[in-house]
């Protein structure tokens, strides 16, 4: 495992410092806290999670002819392709 | 970023993730829109053709405005502007009224037409306890998310 420069209790020690030199527009890989790292994996992993359920429940509840379940399955769909969850397949 | 074109990456998906919000409320006025309109409306005539107007209307008024935050995401993730910080906590504004309104009508005409009271109609029937629970988490994560993109230090990035 590589070592990590930054330590993982670096946090509220130096939140109000650690960034704020120069704007990060969004990027939580630009801030290089561990901790980031480790919020972002889990809300990721939730996301990807929670939205297939979502999905799925969706599909299994559909009848034929119906607009408004296309119409919800489009939103899900929607839903599950915005949310960056998609991420870790393009990186591998 | 971690490879090149990561914030187009990222400002395209969350251009699906506006549409979807716009999708959202569509589809809540979808499942109200029987009680409004049609041979037997739940309300009166006045109330219900208000409704209709004053949802569609404002429901259309979103549009543009959620048109700004897609273009305004794409350049925020790609280093132009930080306009996006400032309009992020507004967000919620343009995507949940709708939603809220047509989730706790469809509680209401339910609630009256099988005249019950609120936690006799939970009892039997657990998935309107499983509604309002998801809608009140729902508020509760837009609230923190909110919080977030106001209070500097509160999230490890800003916007």
């Amino acid at each position: 495992m590589a070592p990590t420069t930054f330590s993982i209790r670096q946090g509220p020690i130096v939140f109000p410092h650690y960034r704020r030199d120069r704007p990060t527009f969004g990027d939580w890989r630009d801030v290089h806290n561990t901790e980031s790292y480790i919020v972002e994996g889990w809300g990721e992993g939730f996301m990807f999670g929670a939205l297939l359920m979502m999905i799925i429940i969706t599909v299994v509840n559909m009848r034929r002819g119906i607009l408004l379940h296309k119409v919800i399955l489009l939103e899900v769909s929607g839903k599950f392709a915005g949310d960056d969850c998609c991420l870790p397949l393009l990186t591998a | 970023m971690s490879f090149n074109g990561y914030g187009f990456y990222l400002s395209s998906t969350a251009a699906l993730l506006y549409c979807s919000y716009f999708t959202h409320n569509v589809v809540a006025w979808m499942k109200i829109k029987p009680f409004f309109t049609g041979d037997h409306p739940s309300f009166s005539p006045r109330y219900c053709k208000a409704v209709q107007w004053v949802f569609l209307t404002t429901l259309a008024m979103t549009i543009p405005a959620l048109i700004f935050e897609i273009f305004n995401n794409f350049r925020f993730f790609n280093n132009y502007s930080t306009l996006y910080q400032k309009v992020r906590p507004y967000e919620a504004l343009m995507r949940d009224p709708w939603w809220l309104f047509s989730c706790l009508t469809l509680f209401h005409v339910i609630r009256k037409s099988y005249s019950l009271n609120f936690f006799k109609l939970i009892w039997r029937s657990p998935r309107f306890g499983i509604m309002l629970l998801a809608i009140f988490l729902a508020i509760i994560f837009t609230i923190t998310d909110i919080l977030s993109s106001i209070i500097s230090g509160l999230s490890g990035t800003d916007g």
